[in-house]
């Protein structure tokens, strides 16, 4: 009955859709005039602790992650009535698509109109961690679900690149980045245009992680079998995504404070985990903070 | 103080995990033994890799056992050289951030089990801790 849940207002996929709608925001209204005039300024004051270089890698990892996740959702949204996953499911990922079309948009906005330079030198930046966790192996297990067949074989793939993309690489990188991001450059009041495009990317990517909770949560308790399939995915990619936190290890004065990033990341795999039964926590806490994100 | 990855040292961490309450809670879903493994550092007075088994079950430590030049067969070893030990003991590196920096290395075990035990693994390195440790000069 694929679209048994089409109507079904009180369904937390509709929720979070209804809250697409409310927030909306466009990235072409951001101010970027006076980031332009303070970028000249850390780059010329701060070339001891290179606090330029870090805040445009950061961007350029943004950037490319946001580029990868636009370009591999689709295949979400295909799977959805072959695996008989429930219309409301569509409601929200096509909502969740325009919005990282969106976030897009504001770093390739940021490159071209801040940095001066083509938003397209960001992929270069990627060194092997993020590399395989934000692109090579978030294609291969979209590819996956693009190519599943049966209703089956369709709902372990979906579930699988739930874990993935919203647990891997959104609860335990995109989030997780987003709030370091934001935290570093507003204890020092800088660049207040990226300052709130990370804000609102972030409330934005608050309900992606929440759709894998829900997912996640939903699936491994109708079919407790599932629970290894979540596991595996994390077991796969938790050394790149730590290794993608730890690829700021390299600086001697780290912009972002990466012992609370990794506690957070960690805290939001646990989330992961819980939801798919799999550890002794419930993942209400997260749902609450994202709740309040927007 | 004792040196180092060596039998008096691990008996003596035992009975510092034993006496701890702090790990006896923060430990309680751990139920794996733990192998500390030290890559051969000869310069350092090891000229065999050296590994600490622990049989540590629900915030308690059984048996330990000392293999030197011979692989560890617990379920779980974490492997790292003498700085990354001496960082990690001496309360310098975080035992998980050592782990995601690659310093120490989870190299049998699930690193997804391991990632949600946190708690335990920083209990487990206060209780190192607080073995008086002669690492020598740097
Ligand atoms: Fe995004
Ligand atoms: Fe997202």
């Amino acid at each position: 009955m694929p679209f048994a849940n089409a109507t079904d207002l009180a369904s937390p996929y509709f929720q979070l859709f209804g809250k697409a709608k409310r927030l909306h925001w466009d990235p072409a209204d951001i101010d970027l005039s006076a980031d332009r005039d303070q970028w000249r300024l850390i780059v010329r004051d701060y070339q001891r602790e290179r606090y330029a270089e870090q805040i445009r890698r950061l961007c350029a990892f943004f950037a490319a992650g946001e580029e990868s996740v636009t370009n591999t959702l689709a295949p979400f949204l295909a799977a959805v009535p072959r695996g008989e996953l429930g219309l409301d499911k569509e409601f929200h990922l096509a909502a969740q698509l325009y919005e990282e079309a969106k976030h897009y948009e504001f770093f390739a906005r940021y490159f071209n109109e801040v940095f001066g330079e083509s938003p397209a030198v960001a992929a270069a930046e990627l060194t092997p961690a993020p590399q395989a966790v934000l692109v090579d192996d978030l294609n291969a297990v979209t590819d996956r679900l693009r190519r599943a067949e049966g209703r089956e074989a369709v709902r372990h793939a979906f579930l699988e690149a739930v874990t993935h993309y919203m647990g891997a690489v959104e609860a335990m990188l995109a989030r997780t980045g987003y709030v370091g991001a934001h935290d570093a450059l507003a204890s020092r009041g800088w660049l207040p245009g990226l300052q709130e495009g990370f804000r609102l990317i972030r409330r934005d990517e608050g309900r992606h992680v929440a759709f894998g909770i829900h997912v996640v949560r939903e699936m491994c308790a109708d079919e407790p079998h599932l629970r290894s399939l979540v596991q595996d995915t994390f077991e796969r990619n938790l050394p790149n995504v730590l290794g993608t936190i730890q690829a700021f290890g390299i600086y001697d004065t780290p912009i972002v404070d990466l012992g609370k990033l990794t506690a957070f990341a960690l805290g939001a795999y646990e989330q992961f985990m819980g939801a798919a039964g799999l550890a002794a926590i419930d993942a209400t806490g997260l749902e609450t903070e994202l709740d309040a994100d927007g | 103080m004792l040196r180092p990855f060596t039998p008096e040292w691990a008996a003596a961490f035992r009975d510092a995990i034993n006496a701890d309450a702090e790990y006896r809670t923060a430990g309680a879903g751990w139920t794996w033994p733990l192998a500390l493994s030290l890559s051969a550092d000869p310069a350092r007075g090891f000229p065999h890799d050296v590994a600490i088994e622990l049989d540590l079950a629900h915030g308690t430590c059984g048996e330990v056992r000392v293999k030197v030049g011979e692989r560890a067969t617990t379920d779980y070893v974490l492997r790292g050289d003498y700085d990354a030990w001496r960082a990690v003991v001496g309360g310098q590196l975080d035992p998980v951030v050592a782990v995601t920096m690659g310093k120490l290395k989870l190299v049998q075990g699930s690193l997804t089990t391991l990632m949600l035990q946190t708690k335990a693994a920083k209990a487990l390195v206060a209780c190192a801790q607080k073995v008086p440790t002669d690492f020598g000069a740097s």
